[in-house]
């Protein structure tokens, strides 16, 4: 990366951050907790939703459980990564500017990291240290993610209809059934089940 | 290295983040796009890409995304690739977040994402099947899996939580030989 190239990132993060910090708190906090989700989420996409959770569900309380879960289906139906569920929680902490920085804040930390190391690629690959560092964060997602699991479930598995759906969708998931599909199916049973 | 306009990359990048569905079958359909069909990298380019963007935080196929782009023409190509990559996805959610908070009342609507909490939980599942593979091996594993379990439900600070299972990952995985170089799964 250019020194140019530095100055416009720098100033691009700078107007992020700074611009709805002067006109709305509510923004600007939703700009730094998606940014924080980003810069944690070691371990990709799925690793956000437990960091989401804390923050916006039990910490901010802009979702509840039941949307969060239902911002995270949506993610689901939409095309590219399930980070873009922070564009569902920003549009409704802030409707469309908030959707918008809620997209921006937790694409471009990660961004900067990204395009910063590149010089450094070869020696972070054969890190033997940061390599295992990484799977022990990636360990604990796994035990977050458990939590938000049983969370989840008491919130969405309420009857023996619903056990029915989940159980059918995970082993569908499981045989490798496409996720599309799976979601196709569950969408078109559940309004005649429902 | 071939060179490709920055439109070029810009529509090819919109194009891939309007088609690209399904999770971690997401990184399969890239390769075959990007490596297989276009060839803008070489195999091994695209698998030195995974290592590293499954090291650094930040959602994978965002990562992969950028870091082609940035293969490809530097950073303005990397900047072109995220924005085509994510655009197709922010504007469809948006619009579907505005249509869930007006109309989240209607009869079916309820019935609807009743069906998909309920799956919504089974990919989550799944995605701890995944997470199981790649990075849990044995009781040293399965011990930070527990402890951060129990350190979440105790709501203590999550940089904290993350800092300690590295720190601890350092001591408990010592003896374990070098993690394989391609760790699949969980990549969306």
């Amino acid at each position: 990366m250019t020194a140019r190239g530095w100055v416009i990132a720098a100033g691009v993060a700078l107007c992020v951050l700074l611009v709805p910090l002067a006109f709305a708190p509510v923004l600007a906090q939703l700009n730094l907790i998606f940014m924080k989700v980003d810069l944690m989420a070691f371990g990709g996409g799925f690793a956000t939703i437990p960091l989401i959770q804390r923050e916006v569900v039990d910490r901010f309380g802009w979702v509840t459980t039941r949307e969060f879960i239902d911002g995270i289906a949506l993610g689901q139906v939409t095309p590219g990564p399930i980070v873009i569920t922070a564009t569902f929680v920003g549009y409704k902490a802030g409707g469309l500017v908030g959707a918008l920085l809620g997209t921006i804040a937790v694409f471009f930390p990660s961004f900067i990291v990204l395009t910063s190391l590149a010089p450094y690629y070869d020696r972070i690959k054969r890190s033997r240290p940061i390599q295992v560092m990484v799977r022990g964060i990636l360990a604990a997602f796994f035990g977050m993610l458990l939590l938000v699991a049983y969370h989840f479930g008491r919130e969405a598995l309420v009857d023996w209809k619903t056990w029915g759906v989940m159980a059918a969708a995970w082993l569908a998931l499981w045989r490798k059934v496409d996720l599309l599909l799976v979601v196709g199916v569950g969408a078109a049973l559940s309004m005649a089940i429902f | 290295m071939l060179v490709l306009s920055l439109p070029t990359l810009f529509l090819a990048f919109l194009r891939l983040g309007a088609t690209a569905y399904g999770g971690p079958a997401m990184m399969a359909y890239l390769r075959q796009e990007c490596v297989g069909r276009r060839q803008w990298l070489t195999e091994q380019d695209f698998k030195d890409g995974m290592a590293l963007c499954h090291t650094i935080p930040g959602a994978t196929m965002m990562q992969m995304a950028t870091y082609m782009g940035y293969r490809l023409r530097q950073l303005p190509g990397a900047v072109v690739a995220a924005v085509g990559f994510v655009l197709p996805a922010f504007l469809l959610m948006t619009g579907l977040s505005a249509a869930y908070f007006a109309f989240g009342e209607l009869p079916l609507v309820p019935a609807l994402f009743h069906g998909l909490g309920a799956i919504v939980v089974a990919i989550i599942f799944n995605a701890c099947v995944f997470l199981t593979r790649t990075a849990v091996h044995g009781w040293p594993g399965l011990l930070l899996v527990a402890l951060a379990f129990t350190a979440l439900a105790l709501r203590v600070n999550l940089l904290l939580v993350l800092l300690g299972a590295a720190l601890l990952a350092l001591v408990l995985f010592r003896g374990d030989p070098a993690p394989a170089p391609t760790r699949k799964g969980a990549g969306r």
